[in-house]
């Protein structure tokens, strides 16, 4: 994704936060724009940009640096990553693991816990941006392959932040409509992604839910408008079925759910990565 | 004509119960992956819908019923088996309007169960099903009042939507009203989707609608016992039934505030009253009721704690007791003789009455009556002083290793003594008891023999009291007995549970010891690695005569160290004095180049610069004025021959002043060069400076021993 600042002077220093490269797993998408500090040059100079990711060969190539640097805006992106590592504990958990005797917990129940998860993370005012939604999803479902991502970023680098943000978007959204198979949300955001970046093999059996979705999704962001952030109004002036879906629970979220002390983040501005 | 007939609805062409309800409909719906829940959500629905739905049965076996096939048929779809989560999500819907209620659940099917579609309404109808599909419609047209089947042939999907009326007394009263109809969708979407408010089944107050069916406190019955008002211990205030507990939706963890979820607390309740879930809950210190329980409960602690330490009391005397008594039995048999002890029954007896009145005393706070104390007394006094006195004292000292031991194996050997002591204590009670007898017995049989020889009836008298007396004796003796044996096994079984404990304690110290021991071994191990290690570094290490050299080198360049750091300690102080010297040189050749000629020079040069300034300065006026003296001329009434005069007079002081100007400008190159000479001199004499300083600095023959200081110092 593109960003403004690609040299950061060494004054910058203070506020830049640190990384280890060796917690880095390969084609992970990144939070924020990565910079590296040039000795001779004196200054930052970024490596990678967000919603890029590393190979295995760059990562073993710069493990010289040991550790890379990001600007505070990552700091705005942190609260969406952490959410999504609790939701996917939710999902996870297992009542009879401790060695009890437990009924697992019913899908309503799980339904309800995860929009009480995930329902603050829309801002104040009942938006949110692609590039936060494609961060909780990379973090809830398990990474997008890595050859796929290669192959589709290096062919059109558009289509394949167009794909990561469709693909993200779809997993937000299941589960605010009550999915909460971790399994066929994985499978979900790999399908969507394909069928975006047009490298779907083959469709595995009939699935609606997916198609009402993705359709609803494709009429809302097309084309460049994929950047656009999105909010319950969005939703409300459609009239298809999983839009209404979408509605009711967002307007839980509005009424009940949403958090005011939670900042409102955004990619563009002096605290985001577009900035010029 | 059927009951709920399809002009009421606002659309048959689209997926879903919205298009069959009003607008102002309610539709809850959930997705399920496995058939796991689908009671729980019949649960839900039915709570939700209580006092809405007119047969609940009815609604609950429509619902499960579709729900069963729905999954079986989207298992075989997906190409799943069994039991397996689905690969697309079942999506339930349950909508309801004001007159009816709609449960819809459409799913994926095989491509041959959707052959015949045309017909598939006369065979349902016929009650002539030609696959399980079918056999599912056919099933629910039983129940439902109305029956929707929608398919979408080129998707290979198909909804089932199965309608009850609210119209409670009518409902399926009639089969005749019943309908089916079936919809074949096709693959454009046709119609606009409608309007309909749905709610996630997540977003209902699931906690209170399904505690609504548990038992409340206030429907409990008053007892018939009588209501007690005070005196109600705390633990029986805190325990409630399960329909008693009321939800306290604060305590529950996941209040939709993420800054408040912690990773460790964010959890779900699994149950259906979140009160129970203590995992969901967040404990913020104790209540008042917990701390009042703790109260209790450390009372009771210490109420236990002071009965076993009386137990422990209570086990030291015995073991005492049971130590004097073996001893006594041991001495007994040692200080009598071999001839003695069964030659003189009388004072057999009298032994064994005092040994066991001693072993009572002991065991048991026997308080004797006053009339037995003259035949103690006499007993005591007939008894030879030997066997008596040695066992009183020797009790104490059998007993002090068990009662002062403090190690545990001490203790152990002590158990197993005062075990195998309490043995010999019963051994000896009974031994004590039947000799009592048989000498009661002997005691009569010997009265019957006095009586006949003693005519007197004091004698006899005096005769019948004492075997009175030793018959009442022996039934005392006989509860002593009894009393004795339930304290003994009581003991027995003190003793047997210490033993277990101690086993524990061995065990574990076993453990440890095993542990240690395992560890030294491994630190053994390491300490061999080690000596290993040593030994490879010194095999590696240079040999001695190589090391001998090494420090004489040390000490070599030790000694270059140190000299070095004298001559550099000299040649800073040289320095400084070059230093010095340079510094007056430097004043010197200052005060060179401000010698009086160079000043004179100076003086005239600038003498001549200001006089070559006011030449200038003229030179300029007389421009001027020739200048005006043209202008005039260029004037009529002027003469020509002063202007003439006037312009010869002025051509030879331009003249004049030229020649001066020239001669000042030579003066002035002479001058110049005369300051590059000096200049040049001025550099001659630094050279010589520097060349002084490095002279001062170069390194001194091999023979003085300076040659590495000069070096760095360069």
């Amino acid at each position: 994704m593109d960003f403004t600042q690609r040299k950061l002077p060494v004054e910058a220093a203070s506020s830049l936060r640190i990384c280890q490269l060796e917690t880095v797993k390969p084609y992970a998408l990144m939070m924020a724009p990565i910079y590296v500090y040039m000795r001779r040059n004196e200054k930052y100079v970024s490596i990678k940009g967000p919603l890029d990711f590393f190979t295995p060969e760059e990562l073993e190539r710069l493990k010289p640096f040991e550790i890379v640097f990001m600007p505070p805006f990552v700091d705005s992106v942190l609260p969406f990553r952490q959410v999504a590592r609790r939701a996917k504990a939710i999902l996870h958990w297992d009542p009879s693991s401790g060695g009890k005797a437990a009924l697992p917990p019913a899908p309503y129940e799980l339904s309800d816990a995860i929009l009480r998860v995930v329902g603050p993370l829309w801002s104040p005012d009942h938006y949110l941006e692609p590039f936060f939604v494609s961060i909780f999803s990379n973090e809830f479902c398990e990474l997008l392959p890595g050859d796929e991502l290669l192959e589709a970023r290096d062919r059109d680098l558009e289509l394949y932040e167009r794909g990561i943000f469709i693909s993200s978007w779809m997993v937000f959204l299941s589960l605010h409509l009550g999915i909460t198979d971790t399994d066929y949300l994985n499978g979900l955001r790999l399908r969507s992604f394909r069928k975006v970046v047009g490298t779907e093999v083959s469709e595995e059996g009939v699935l609606a839910f997916q198609d009402e979705l993705f359709d609803l999704l494709d009429q809302l962001l097309p084309g460049d408008t994929v950047y656009q952030r999105l909010g319950i109004e969005d939703f409300a002036e459609r009239s298809e079925r999983v839009a209404q879906k979408i509605v009711s629970r967002l307007k839980r979220v509005q009424t009940s759910l949403t958090d005011t002390t939670f900042k409102k983040a955004s990619v563009w501005g002096e605290k985001g990565f577009i900035n010029g | 004509m059927a009951k709920i007939p399809s002009q009421n609805t606002r659309s048959l062409k689209s997926f879903g119960v919205v298009g069959l309800l009003h607008e102002n409909c309610k539709i809850y719906y959930d997705s399920v992956f496995t058939v796991r829940h689908i009671g729980r959500i019949s649960d839900l629905l039915v709570a939700k819908l209580k006092g809405t739905v007119p047969d609940e049965l009815k609604f609950r076996a429509l619902l499960l019923q579709s729900l069963y096939e729905a999954y079986r048929q989207q298992n075989k779809a997906s190409q799943k088996k069994p039991g397996e989560p689905l690969g697309e999500p079942l999506t339930i819907e349950c909508g309801v309007d004001g007159e009816k209620i709609a449960i819809g659940i459409s799913f994926a099917v095989q491509e041959d169960e959707l052959q015949g579609l045309a017909t598939v309404a006369h065979r349902v109808a016929d009650r002539k099903p030609s696959n399980t599909l079918e056999t599912l419609l056919t099933e629910l047209s039983q129940d439902a009042d109305h029956l929707i089947f929608r398919a979408h042939p080129e998707l290979k999907r198909v909804e089932v939507v199965s309608m009850l009326s609210l119209a409670a007394a009518t409902s399926a009263s009639d089969e005749n009203e019943r309908s089916f109809e079936v919809v074949i969708l096709e693959t454009e979407k046709s119609e606009e989707a409608l309007k309909g408010e749905y709610i996630e089944l997540g977003d209902l107050d699931y906690h209170r609608l399904l505690a609504d069916d548990s038992i409340q406190s206030s429907a409990l019955p008053k007892p018939a016992t009588g209501e007690i008002l005070a005196g109600k211990s705390e633990l029986e205030t805190s325990i409630k039934l399960r329909g008693e507990q009321q939800t306290d939706s604060s305590s529950v963890t996941i209040s939709g505030v993420t800054q408040n979820i912690s990773e460790d607390q964010s959890r779900v309740s699994g149950g259906q009253t979140p009160a129970e879930t203590n995992s969901s809950t967040v404990v913020s210190g104790n209540t008042p009721l917990e701390n009042k329980q703790v109260e209790f409960y450390q009372q009771k602690v210490e109420q236990l704690q002071a009965k076993i330490r009386e137990l422990e009391h209570q086990r030291a005397t015995s073991q005492t007791v049971v130590a004097g008594t073996s001893a006594m039995a041991a001495s007994q048999s040692t200080s009598l003789a071999p001839g003695q002890s069964i030659a003189d029954d009388q004072l057999t007896v009298k032994n064994n009455n005092l040994n066991l009145r001693e072993l009572i005393e002991k065991v048991w706070p026997f308080k004797k009556s006053a009339a037995e104390q003259p035949v103690v007394a006499q007993a005591v006094a007939a008894a030879p002083a030997v066997p008596s006195q040695p066992v009183v004292q020797e009790a104490p000292v059998a007993a002090a290793p068990a009662a002062s031991a403090e190690k545990e194996e001490e203790e152990e050997t002590a158990e197993e003594a005062a075990a195998a002591s309490i043995d010999t204590t019963r051994k000896i009670v009974t031994d004590e008891v039947g000799s009592i007898e048989r000498t009661i017995a002997k005691v009569q049989a010997e009265a019957q023999d006095i009586k006949k020889t003693l005519g007197n009836p004091k004698a006899q008298k005096w005769v019948d009291g004492m075997v009175g007396e030793l018959v009442t004796e022996k039934a005392r003796i006989h509860e002593m007995a009894k009393k004795v044996n339930v304290s003994l096994r009581q003991k027995e079984l003190e003793f047997r549970n210490k033993e277990h404990v101690l086993q524990e304690e061995v065990r574990k110290r076993d453990e440890q010891l095993r542990q240690k021991a395992h560890s030294f071994n491994r630190s053994r191990e390491q300490l061999t690695q080690l000596q290993i290690q040593l030994d490879r570094i010194k095999a590696t290490a240079p040999p001695p005569g190589e090391e001998s050299q090494a420090r004489q080198k040390l000490n070599l360049s030790q000694k270059l160290l140190a000299s070095v750091k004298d001559e550099n300690q000299g040649l800073t102080q040289k320095i400084e004095e070059l230093k010095n010297q340079l510094a007056t040189a430097q004043s010197a050749s200052k005060t060179k180049t401000q010698s009086p000629d160079f000043q004179a020079l100076k003086l005239k040069y600038e003498r001549l610069f200001k006089q070559s300034e006011e030449f200038k300065r003229t030179n300029g006026q007389l421009m001027e004025k020739l200048n005006e003296a043209q202008r005039a001329a260029k004037t009529p009434g002027m003469n020509p021959e002063e202007l003439k005069k006037r312009l010869d007079v002025s051509m030879r002081l331009a003249a004049s002043y030229q020649k001066e100007s020239e001669q000042s400008k030579l003066r002035v190159d002479e001058l110049q060069r005369e300051e590059t000479r000096l200049k040049t001199e001025l550099a001659r004499v630094g050279n010589a400076v520097l060349m002084l300083k490095r002279a001062s600095l170069v390194p001194k023959p091999p023979g003085s021993g300076s040659d590495s200081g000069s070096g760095e110092a360069a």
